[in-house]
């Protein structure tokens, strides 16, 4: 079980990469330096999932807010109200159940306490952090993530950044999990710097 | 140690409840009963899609999304995933279970196919022709026999309807409770509770409903 929730927890490092990848430039030294700047990230998404057994893209929304060392909340709005958060090492979601915020203790969980040591590396900059994936930076700022070994690869085939113009801000991120299933989160109204409140990282 | 084996024989106890009697419908009342009861069940191919949360051994809070295309006359295909997005079962059964994507207990053939029972129990209407009639309280209700074991569908008088499904030991195995019925048919909420050696509960709120055929 343990195996599950290590390999659970590459895969997750991976896929809240967005709140690392901020203040990027052309390469890994430019991202690096351009890192150290930010201090927090606030943005909408949209999720579609795209499967096989789908004839349109299952679409939900939510905010997302990041603020260095390592609080993150990531709040889904629609069409289901939950929110994941990360603050001082410390990994909870909430599921709205009636009028209620209920705490959730779904088996991914466990492998998100591992993403608590290591996104303070990633807001430096670090990418190779993660030794599940190797990292490769292509022209016009898409970000290609693969898996270093077979049994995250039959999880997780590879992921796609694409980044924005504007330094900081990251476009979408596409997790292909096969050929005929993917997640695609588009991100908006991103703002860098912004103050966010103690409140949205310690509780629903 | 021996207070352990109490809970489970307690369990067992409280599960062994047996069926309740029912006094038979007339003719003219069956066929009314019978098209109510067939009312939460699914009659075409549909794709539906619910955010699923539930209670697992030891009370722990479980939340996925489910969407699942089924018929009754067809196969049907179900995908589990993680609020975020991360498939951890896909699965089809026609006749045979075929596990195309399974993560951490999703991979056990075992686990899936109780997966996929709980699914039939829920979305199609049990097999075996129904009796007709009125329980100890009053409400309307359809008895399903099989080799199995028996399902009593009882319609509440809140307008809501209960599954009692009991094994072959006439053990009670799972109650079913559907909410929210739309005018189509489809529950905008279902409750599953599962009894005997392992307990949980799920709750399945819609969240899309798509005629497919």
């Amino acid at each position: 079980m343990d195996t599950i929730f290590h390999k659970f927890g590459k895969i997750i490092i991976v896929l809240l990469l967005p709140a690392a990848f901020i203040g990027w430039g052309d390469d890994w030294d430019q991202i690096k330096k351009g890192a150290v700047t930010i201090n927090s990230v606030e943005a909408q998404f949209v999720q579609k999932k795209h499967m096989e057994i789908l004839t349109r893209p299952l679409v939900s929304r939510g905010m997302f807010y990041f603020r260095v060392p390592g609080s993150l909340r990531w709040e889904y709005t629609s069409p289901f109200h939950s929110i994941l958060i990360m603050h001082d090492g410390a990994v909870t979601r909430y599921v709205k159940k009636g009028d209620a915020m209920v705490r959730d203790s779904s088996a991914g969980l466990q492998a998100m306490q591992i993403v608590c040591n290591d996104i303070a590396r990633w807001t430096k900059g670090d990418f190779t952090a993660n030794p599940g994936f190797s990292a490769e930076l292509r022209e016009g700022r898409t970000v290609i993530l693969s898996p270093r070994n077979k049994s995250i690869a039959d999880i997780i085939q590879r992921i796609v950044l694409r980044l924005a113009d504007e330094p900081g801000v990251i476009r979408s991120v596409a997790i292909y999990e096969s050929k005929k299933s993917y997640t695609l989160l588009e991100f908006s109204k991103v703002k860098l710097n912004a103050p966010i409140p103690d409140r949205l990282f310690t509780g629903p | 140690m021996r207070a352990a084996y109490a809970l489970i024989i307690f369990s067992f106890l409280t599960s062994c409840i047996g069926l309740s009697g029912i006094t038979s419908a007339g003719s003219s009342e069956r066929e009314r009963i019978l098209t109510k009861c067939r009312a939460p069940f699914l009659e075409h191919r549909w794709r539906l899609v619910h955010l699923i949360s539930g209670t697992i051994p030891g009370g722990a809070n479980v939340s996925m999304i489910g969407v699942s295309d089924a018929s009754p006359l067809d196969k049907v295909h179900c995908t589990l995933m993680t609020i975020e997005g991360l498939v951890l079962l896909d699965a089809e059964y026609d006749g045979a279970l075929a596990i195309k994507r399974g993560i951490g207990p999703f991979k056990s053939e075992g686990f899936v196919t109780g997966v996929i029972r709980d699914m039939g129990l829920v979305l199609f209407q049990p097999e075996g022709m129904a009796e007709t009639g009125l329980d100890e309280e009053g409400e309307e209700v359809c008895r399903y026999r099989s080799e199995e074991g028996v399902t009593d569908e009882i319609l509440k008088r809140d307008g809501t309807v209960e599954l009692r499904r009991y094994d072959a030991s006439l053990n009670l195995a799972r109650v079913v409770t559907f909410k929210k019925l739309r005018r189509d048919g489809i529950p905008g909420r279902i409750e599953l509770e599962g009894y005997g050696m392992v307990r949980y509960s799920l709750e399945l709120d819609l969240i899309e409903a798509e005629r497919l055929d």
